[in-house]
């Protein structure tokens, strides 16, 4: 489905990707961890086509995208839940979810695919004459999942969707995420709650300082030393 | 007091127009981060426009025919032609706009002023100088023909923006653009298409300013001071606030005419201006 090589990527003189290569295959679910300024973000907005590559390819759905801009990239089937949601905070939930489906392919589904979102987000549903801006933070990460639900992902990915979050709301985004998968979406997450992020992956890749150091089924990461040490710490000792 | 109420309604009136005026402006300000000096430019050379047509007896509202296809066309070639390169360029682009449209409108007036002389020129029609007798008002035509012009402009436009998939677009691509690009909304033609409408709303309101009041090459600085004041009272970012706004103005311009001379008019409004400021620094309206 995705297949990424040795992807370069720079702000100004700052290299922040040195040569990232990782595959997704269809139907799975993929997990990118690693600590803070890895570039984790970076990764998904280059691929999106929010930010310019330096080197390196990208080829989706059997094709090479590398260099598109962010709306023909949608409009393939790489939908990009970016980190902070990047909602219109004047307009309305329905309003979203129609704009979600504002790519030709979406566009002729938006009902049925509309009636699809209420049944997995029950509270949108009730909040849908709402102007996002007046949301809670679960609800406006619900709200942004959903806008690129609209759009008939072949891939859904997303950054960092629990920050922020209460526990339960955390969950309940979790949840849904696994619901998708099941579903048959292929899903990147990229997401800083390692146990979670690793327990539902297929495959999983650590990104560190612009680099995969390490990557391997998801499960089979949450037991190795290297990881314990870095990410879990007490948590696994205990 | 049937004065004050013929000062108020005909103040509403000439609102409207700066009401339309601060609309385009404000939407090329929030789409585009561009600040269009030109804006009222193009509205006075939309105004002699019309009367060079009206001089063949071709009727103010009759010359939108021309006048509106003419001005979207013109607002497309102008961000494709003039904005996009020079936005390609890098740099700070509120800033680099801000003077290269501040040097198309000083060319414009130069122009204007080379072909029809520097003097105020006004547009007469079968019913220039009649009024509607409203109990004690008396309304001119012109100000009745202008200020439903730009009414109905202004509804088409939030109609546009609240009610079609590309009007929504706009305001999503106003609102958050990384969010619009990420949901398959081409930004290039987004902003195409909002400075085709809002240069077409600007030929909307020359037409207008043409019907109810005198013009010359440098009017337009004027009308500029008026959109800036709009705006900010308004708020960039709303399109009712600014409206609202545009009537204020236009009201309290008029208001203030009957205690004060007309020229210290300004002063009166920029004292406004100011008080406003230092009680709701983002204007009535920000959201």
């Amino acid at each position: 489905m995705l297949r990424v090589e040795g992807l370069y990527a720079a702000y100004g003189e700052l290299e922040v990707l040195h040569g990232v290569s990782l595959t997704v295959e269809a139907g799975q679910f993929v997990s990118v961890i690693g600590p803070n300024g890895a570039g984790k973000t970076t990764l998904l907005r280059v691929l999106s086509g929010l930010h310019p590559t330096t080197r390196g390819a990208v080829v989706f759905d059997g094709e090479p995208i590398t260099g598109f801009p962010p709306d023909l990239i949608c409009e393939r089937g790489f939908v990009h839940v970016p980190e902070g949601r990047l909602l219109f905070p004047g307009m309305s939930v329905r309003e979203h979810l129609e704009l979600g489906a504002y790519n030709r392919r979406a566009r002729t589904h938006l009902r049925e695919q509309m009636e699809h979102i209420f049944a997995l987000f029950p509270i949108l549903r009730q909040r849908h004459a709402q102007l996002a801006g007046t949301l809670s933070g679960g609800e406006q990460q619900m709200l942004a999942i959903a806008r690129a639900l609209m759009a008939k992902p072949l891939l859904l990915a997303l950054d960092e969707p629990s920050l922020g979050l209460a526990p339960r709301m955390a969950a309940e985004i979790f949840a849904a995420l696994r619901q998708l998968n099941h579903e048959g979406l292929t899903i990147l997450l990229i997401s800083q709650e390692v146990t979670q992020a690793l327990l539902m992956a297929h495959r999983a890749y650590v990104l560190e300082t612009g680099r995969v150091i390490l990557d391997g089924p998801g499960p089979a990461l949450l037991h190795n030393a290297q990881i314990v040490a870095s990410y879990l710490g007490i948590a696994a000792t205990s | 007091m049937a004065q004050v109420l013929q000062a108020l309604v005909t103040g509403l009136l000439t609102g409207s127009v700066y009401a339309l005026l601060g609309a385009g402006f404000s939407l090329i300000w929030g789409v585009a981060h561009v600040i269009n000096i030109v804006h009222p430019a193009l509205a006075v050379g939309a105004a002699y426009a019309v009367y060079l047509l009206a001089a063949r007896g071709v009727d103010p509202l009759a010359s939108l025919a021309v006048v509106v296809p003419l001005f979207f066309l013109l607002g497309v070639g102008f961000y494709e032609g003039v904005i996009r390169p020079a936005a390609r360029r890098g740099g700070d682009l509120v800033l680099v706009s801000m003077v290269l449209t501040f040097g198309l409108a000083a060319a414009l007036e130069n122009v204007l002023a080379a072909v029809w002389g520097p003097g105020p020129r006004v547009v007469n029609v079968a019913y220039t100088g009649r009024a509607v007798q409203l109990g004690v008002l008396a309304l001119p035509i012109t100000h009745l023909a202008g200020a439903g012009l730009a009414t109905v402009t202004i509804a088409a436009l939030y109609l546009f923006l609240h009610k079609t998939f590309p009007g929504k677009a706009v305001r999503a691509v106003w609102q958050n653009p990384e969010g619009a690009a990420l949901c398959a909304i081409n930004l290039r033609q987004v902003t195409s298409l909002t400075y085709g409408l809002a240069i077409a709303s600007a030929g909307v309101a020359g037409v207008a300013l043409a019907l109810i009041y005198s013009f010359s090459p440098a009017s337009h600085l004027m009308w500029l001071v008026f959109v800036f004041l709009v705006v900010i009272v308004g708020g960039v970012g709303s399109l009712v606030g600014v409206v609202v706004a545009g009537m204020l103005v236009g009201a309290l311009t008029n208001l203030s005419t009957l205690v004060i001379p007309f020229a210290w008019a300004p002063f009166f409004l920029f004292a406004s201006l100011g008080v406003l400021l230092l009680l709701r620094p983002t204007g009535l309206f920000r959201r």
